[in-house]
């Protein structure tokens, strides 16, 4: 079950790549090819100056030089793609999916240790974090096999973002993903059957005309805020994380991740007020409409904060 | 499609690992960035995924940093007592430093004090003053008047060192041995006074040169078969004796607050041909060679007393000894009377130039450290201190001035006063 999902996380770019490198190759300059092949200091594992050529040619072709598809790269936007990739870790990659020995001791050496610590950091169990490194590590080595080929998944790194984060994000994505697969299998908890309390009396509710128009205003309100507040309103109050560990992936402060979000709400309180305005309602009655208890707004902010794919992605899944 | 979604059903796409990781690790483009952002906004799974990984990454992280720290906690946890600890080591080394030149001070002082109880040891005793009549201004010497002159003074010397005068005629070449007497000694004898003394001191260039000719012209003269030349050349010589010891007192102040390369001059001087010299030659030289020093500005009225240090100490301590034996720590002098104490602070007068000393009776407190002269117009003070201009006969006039009075300072900087040298009052 897992190496199906496994399959599924790589990427189909043998094809890709076997069409577009050799036009994207011809159009990488010479000088540059040997200037990234001295400026990678690290051992080559074997590797012939020709397929170092190509391996880049490859990992520039496959994200387009991080352009748009379609939009054709200059040359120094190939440079400067090209010059950002950690070529020693690419290298390495590509020498061990090919199945050289010394690569492989260099990996083990190198990453075995960590690969097991950040899969117990990630499960939060050294059983399952050990259980689930290796898997992984096996996935790596090549012991899956599709259509009669061996495959391994460090094909699919390209150089951008370190091996080691690469590894740690596969090894998330693993984790995750079966977290979401068996928690459907999970039996309810005891404390779950227990019958909740009946809630007090309920103040006298809104016309329903004006819930209507409140529940129009809140959405409206949503899609409004750009995609930085979204995050954070769904990180923060769907995931429940803390404003650290937001802080943490955004590589901003604490203290700007709690500016950011007091300033996303109040926002959103102000254009909910001028949806409600705009719909007939006077200001006083869309400052009371916003008292309304949330349990009677049919509102499903995770629907309308996850509203499928963004509009970026939704255009390249197009084409 | 896009190559860095990943397909995971029908209606489901994500970014890749390596693009998840990269946007971990910020190395997209803002444009890569705000898509990927996009995305993490309405894709629980993929925050979720991020976060785990930014999450493992800083448990991964954190054990190197806590490892780095652990190293260095040694050196840092003593970063501030390395501060002290240097202080401490430089004020160690400065006060080792000082101790070890006050060592060699006082390894040089005993030294050269053994070397002068040494000479003391061969040396007979020293012959008694000259009387009064000595000190007065030469008058033209002539070859009668120092027929006149009893010349006993002079032979003792001569007897003295017969060692030292037989192995010298060694060094002698051949040809001056045996030239004949050498003329310009009489004849400078009846040259005038000033000439005389232009030819007892000869430029500085040629100290060495004289002092080198010195002791064949002495055993040339020694030689000497006429009896009236030899009579002129012992009285020139008893003369020249009695004028450089009186002047070696005069300015024998002078000598020890000299600077130091002054005394690396007396020292290079002094110290190579001084087994090859005559009693009467030796004291020439070394009176020339304290004429020859710069003056000190004695008209500043300034102190005109001088403490032992270094080799001008040695000098002094060579021709001052005192009673108790000590070498003599400062010295103040007036006319014939001079004050002297030792190291134990004991203070020792004498009124014959340092010949005789008897000791003070105690009548300060503290320890005596300090004595000078001091007069009472010191800012107007007697040009006896400038031999050159003046003449070794205005000194004793000029130093003799009534209103002269010594000074002595105990440990404590406290003053004492006194007219005579013997009674002492506070001030």
């Amino acid at each position: 079950m897992a190496s199906a999902e496994t399959v599924a996380s790589v990427p189909e770019t043998a094809s890709d790549t076997e069409t577009e490198t050799p036009a994207q190759q011809g159009a990488i300059d010479a000088r540059l090819l040997d200037e990234l092949w001295r400026a990678n200091d690290g051992p080559s594992w074997g590797l012939s100056r020709d397929e170092f050529d190509e391996i880049v040619a490859d990992a520039g072709a496959f994200r387009n030089f991080g352009l748009e598809v379609g939009v054709s790269p200059t040359p120094q936007q190939r440079a400067d793609y090209l010059r950002g990739l950690r070529l020693d870790d690419l290298v390495l990659a590509r020498a061990c999916a090919a199945g050289n020995e010394r690569a492989w001791e260099h990996f083990i050496a190198q990453h075995r240790q960590p690969l097991i610590r950040a899969a117990i950091a990630i499960t939060g169990s050294e059983t399952l974090g050990r259980d689930l490194a290796d898997q992984l590590y096996a996935e790596l080595f090549g012991l899956n096999t599709r259509e009669g080929e061996r495959r391994c998944p460090l094909l699919s790194y390209r150089g951008r973002g370190s091996l080691m984060g690469w590894l740690r994000t596969t090894l998330a994505q693993r984790h995750v993903d079966h977290y979401r697969r068996c928690r459907r299998l999970q039996p309810l908890d005891d404390s779950m059957d227990e019958v909740d309390a009946p809630a007090a009396d309920a103040p006298p509710q809104p016309p329903e005309a004006e819930l209507s128009k409140l529940q129009q205003a809140i959405e409206q309100a949503l899609r409004e805020r750009d995609t930085e507040e979204r995050f954070l309103l769904a990180a923060y109050y769907l995931d429940g994380r803390t404003l650290l560990q937001i802080a943490r992936v955004l590589r901003v402060h604490e203290a700007t991740v709690s500016r950011k979000l007091r300033r996303a709400t109040e926002g959103i309180r102000k254009e909910v007020l001028k949806n409600l305005q705009r719909n007939g309602l006077s200001r006083r009655a869309a400052e009371e409409a916003l008292v309304t208890d949330p349990r009677d707004v049919e509102v499903n902010l995770k629907k309308l904060l996850q509203n499928s794919q963004t509009e970026a992605f939704k255009e390249q899944a197009a084409l | 499609m896009n190559p860095a979604m990943n397909v995971r059903g029908q209606h489901e796409m994500h970014p890749d690992a390596e693009t998840l990781s990269a946007f971990t690790e910020q190395a997209l483009s803002s444009k890569e960035r705000g898509e990927v952002l996009a995305h993490l906004a309405v894709c629980g799974r993929c925050r979720q995924v991020v976060t785990l990984a930014h999450e493992a990454a800083g448990t991964e992280v954190a054990a190197p940093r806590h490892k780095a720290v652990r190293r260095s906690a040694w050196w840092r946890s003593w970063g501030l007592a390395l501060v002290p600890a240097a202080a401490f080591a430089a004020t160690a080394v400065i006060a080792f430093y000082i101790h070890e030149r006050a060592i060699e001070r006082t390894a040089e002082v005993a030294k050269l004090e053994h070397q002068q109880t040494n000479e003391k040891a061969s040396m007979p005793p020293q012959a008694q003053p000259q009387p009064e009549t000595q000190a007065a201004p030469p008058a033209p010497a002539t070859p009668v008047d120092a027929q006149a002159k009893p010349d006993a003074p002079t032979k003792p010397r001569e007897k003295e060192r017969p060692g030292e005068t037989r192995r010298e005629p060694s060094a002698v070449p051949n040809e001056i041995a045996a030239a004949p007497p050498a003329a310009p000694a009489p004849e400078a004898l009846n040259r005038p006074a000033s000439e005389r003394e232009e030819y007892r001191r000869p430029a500085s260039a040629e100290i060495h040169g004289e002092m080198a000719d010195a002791p064949a012209r002495t055993q040339l003269l020694a030689g000497d078969k006429t009896p009236s030349e030899a009579a002129i050349y012992d009285e020139e010589r008893r003369k020249q004796a009695d004028e450089a010891e009186d002047e070696r007192h005069q300015y024998a102040a002078k000598a020890a607050t000299r600077s130091s390369p002054h005394d690396s001059e007396i020292d290079n001087a002094g110290s190579a041909p001084a087994e090859s010299r005559t009693a009467g030659s030796s004291e020439q030289v070394e009176a020339q060679q304290l004429e020859l020093q710069p003056s000190p500005d004695v008209n500043s009225g300034e102190l005109k007393s001088l403490r032992l240090s270094g080799f001008s100490g040695a000098l002094m301590a060579r021709q001052i000894h005192l009673p108790s034996g000590l070498p003599a720590l400062s010295i103040a002098s007036s006319d014939r009377r001079m004050l002297a104490i030792d190291k134990n602070g004991t203070l020792f007068f004498s009124d014959d130039s340092g010949l005789a000393w008897e000791k003070v009776k105690r009548q300060w407190t503290g320890r005596a450290i300090l004595v000078r002269r001091k007069t009472a117009e010191d800012a107007t003070p007697p040009a006896a201190t400038a031999p050159e201009s003046a003449g070794s006969t205005s000194v004793p006039d000029a130093l003799s001035h009534p209103e002269t009075v010594f000074e002595l300072v105990n440990d404590q900087s406290e003053l004492w006063l006194s007219a005579d040298g013997r009674i002492w009052t506070a001030k």
